[in-house]
């Protein structure tokens, strides 16, 4: 028997020996006391954007615990049957905690000092609208890259614990309490303090539309026959050492097949996340690539990846069609009614929109240099037609029209204007009416382009460009918590009277608690009256 | 005024003195602790404790204007001192930092959201426009010090004199 890996560098396929077993069985059982350790102390941590983050680290640490007691079942089992089928099971029990390690740092960075608090909630509520009941952990990370993580947590874990947990029921009832489903999204570090930089965030919620979207079968199935056709003619050509094996064994080795594959599926989503965010945050996510596409040392290094990403310049060409879909051009045209400050922001960000453009005409290159991969975007640039209508018949009844996002423009730009954030959209401050975040993102867009704070080129930023670029991002921020503020409150306004009024119901006596529920009512009732 | 959700909370032990003289913006940020609370959680302030705080609301005022915050007096007969640095200048924009001090004899509970102060305020004759540096605050900001021109006297004397 060959030297087994240490289970922490690497695991081995090699059936495992009786004589390494138990020292192998020891080690694992050791990994799951850590992982619960280290759980427990995460968990501990009270500066959490949100409840589901310690939740889910909790969820984390008795998972370990169930795996320990799984693992012990599983060597008591190999004791009794010496089959080294048990014994190799053990194999899969290494994997998932190593996968609970990797997955633990995921909810660990979501602290308040890092991450937006503000605005993960107002993610989640546009999750929700997407997903009914949908949670949102946000959570930095060093790479630049915004990112939502494949799989919802429920249909992660399902998939992991299904070999190892005894029965679905037992899976079902360690996920009990996490939303369902609850998305991890992760956004660059860099980019913390950035508020317009995270309309993009609307195309990582748009990926939870762009997975429902299906290619025709029979577009695919060509697809897929012209590039296997095309391969094989090429590496015919190209590896003559080949000539002896059948066309289906050169093709089975042939990574270059499956990454025009991977293209063509990954083209799809992006396009289809691009549209979606179109649609659920508006302009503002069309601005936002655009000054990512512009950064000229993140373009090249996302294209230098070899990643199967498709170019920006298709990618802004095709948001900027659904962008017209959609009718955001048509609701930016028709501010003629409205004030002087309104019109000359739509002027601006049309005018942006034109330099967009025009960059997008001037881009040189259309497609990425390798011939395969763009043989897959190309064929799922085909498909863009479908994939708008895809998108627009899934988001005309849960996203407000463009025209009513454009129409609370006048009064937040006019606060924006005054230094004030641009969460109100009533004109007297007595009465507070709280701006949607599509609609303070299209103020703050609006307002720094009026302010010409500059998107495309910011080498060169005067000190006085600093300092009202710092002011718009701080009072955008300011309106992100404000209207976060006004939900948490009035559903806690709402919690108390509905128990307040149980409490009645039982004729519940203590005076004190009695006394808090009428401030509680008078205050709500109060608050109402305001609203109105 | 309510209170805002988040908080800064001075570390004793990480440097020997607030050398608000000799640190830099980032010295002095590191000596405080970026605390956030959601309506549902408490900050317990204990006896003694200092802590940075911010009113919710963010406040413009007019040129014409000027104001004090003044603590609510149910909160101070708990012990709860709530601001210091009162005075809020004509033109002001930002939410007002509080400076929150618990001079009674057992730990209090802070809510985001509760009301915490009040703003007495007073026309002023003339104008005047705020240009400081607290311009447009969205939650508690530590001191700026450093910034003062005498403090150059105490850093780095000979420079300061040279310079004259």
């Amino acid at each position: 028997m060959c030297a087994l890996k240490s289970p922490l560098t690497g695991v081995s396929e090699l059936p495992l020996s009786r004589r390494l077993t138990a020292e192998y069985l020891a080690d694992l059982l050791e990994r799951t006391h850590s992982l619960e350790d280290l759980a427990k102390r995460l968990a501990l941590v009270e500066d959490y954007v949100s409840e589901e983050v310690p939740l889910l680290i909790n969820k984390l640490g008795k998972a370990a615990a169930s795996i320990r007691t799984a693992v012990l079942e599983q060597y008591a089992r190999y004791l009794r049957t010496q089959k080294a089928s048990d014994l190799t099971l053990l194999r899969s029990f290494d994997r998932c905690i190593q996968d609970l390690f990797l997955d633990l740092r995921l909810p660990e960075r979501a602290r308040s000092d890092r991450v937006p608090g503000v605005l993960t909630r107002l993610v989640a509520q546009k999750a929700g609208e997407l997903k009914p009941g949908a949670g949102v952990i946000l959570r930095p990370q060093w790479r630049y890259n915004y990112k939502i993580y494949r799989d919802d947590v429920q249909t992660r874990y399902q998939l992991l614990f299904a070999s190892i947990f005894p029965s679905r029921a037992s899976i079902d009832e360690w996920l009990n309490g996490l939303p369902d489903p609850l998305y991890i999204i992760s956004f660059p570090l860099i980019e913390q303090r950035s508020i317009h930089m995270h309309a993009l965030l609307g195309h990582e919620l748009g990926h939870l539309m762009a997975r429902e979207y299906k290619p025709p079968q029979l577009e695919t199935e060509r697809f897929e026959r012209d590039l296997r056709r095309d391969r094989l003619r090429h590496l015919r050509r190209s590896r003559p050492d080949m000539h002896r094996l059948s066309d289906d064994e050169v093709l089975s080795t042939d990574s270059e097949l499956v990454r025009g594959m991977a293209a063509r599926r990954a083209a799809l989503k992006e396009y289809a996340s691009d549209a979606a965010a179109v649609y659920l945050i508006g302009l503002p996510a069309l601005l936002a690539t655009a000054q990512l596409a512009a950064s000229r040392h993140l373009r090249q290094s996302r294209e230098a990846e070899g990643g199967t990403y498709p170019t920006w310049g298709n990618r802004m060409f095709f948001m900027l069609e659904a962008a017209d879909e959609a009718g955001w051009l048509d609701a930016l045209r028709s501010v003629a009614s409205y004030d002087r400050r309104t019109k000359f922001a739509a002027k601006a960000i049309s005018a942006h929109i034109g330099a967009i453009r025009a960059w997008v005409g001037s881009t040189p290159q259309w497609h990425v240099t390798d011939r395969w991969i763009a043989q897959g975007h190309r064929a799922a640039e085909a498909l863009l037609p479908s994939v708008r209508t895809f998108i627009a018949s899934r988001f005309a009844s849960c996203v407000a029209a463009p025209s009513e996002t454009v129409a609370g423009l006048p009064v937040l730009l006019d606060r924006l204007s005054r230094s004030l954030p641009p969460d109100n959209l009533t004109q007297s401050d007595l009465t507070f009416k709280p701006a949607k975040l599509e609609q303070i993102f299209l103020a703050s867009w609006a307002h720094r382009l009026l302010v010409n704070v500059p998107t495309f080129d910011q080498s060169d930023l005067s000190l006085r460009t600093r300092d009202t670029a710092e002011r718009l991002r701080r009072l955008t921020f300011k309106a992100i918590e404000n209207v976060d503020f006004h939900h948490q409150f009035y559903a806690l306004l709402h919690e108390t009277e509905v128990a307040s009024g149980s409490a009645d119901q039982t004729g519940a006596r203590e005076a004190p608690e009695r006394k808090t529920s009428k401030t509680t009512r008078h205050n709500a009732s109060s608050h109402r009256k305001a609203n109105r | 005024m309510r209170l805002g959700c988040e908080f800064l909370l001075p570390s004793r032990a990480i440097a020997s003195a607030h050398d608000y003289v000799q640190h830099d913006r980032e010295r002095l940020e590191n000596l405080y602790t970026h605390v956030r609370r959601n309506p549902r959680t408490p900050l317990y302030v204990h006896p003694n404790q200092f802590v940075l705080g911010a009113t919710f609301e963010f406040i413009g005022l007019p040129d014409d204007l000027t104001c004090y915050v003044i603590g609510r007096s149910s909160l101070g007969r708990t012990g709860l001192v709530i601001a210091t640095a009162t005075a809020v200048a004509p033109g002001y924009s930002g939410c007002i930092t509080l400076e929150i001090v618990n001079v009674g004899e057992v730990p209090l509970p802070l809510f985001s959201g509760m009301r915490i102060a009040q703003l007495v305020i007073h026309k002023t004759e003339g104008t005047a426009s705020y240009t400081g540096r607290f311009s447009c605050q969205i939650g508690p900001e530590p001191p700026t010090l450093y910034k003062d021109l005498e403090m150059r006297i105490w850093r780095d004397p000979l420079s300061f004199h040279g310079a004259r």
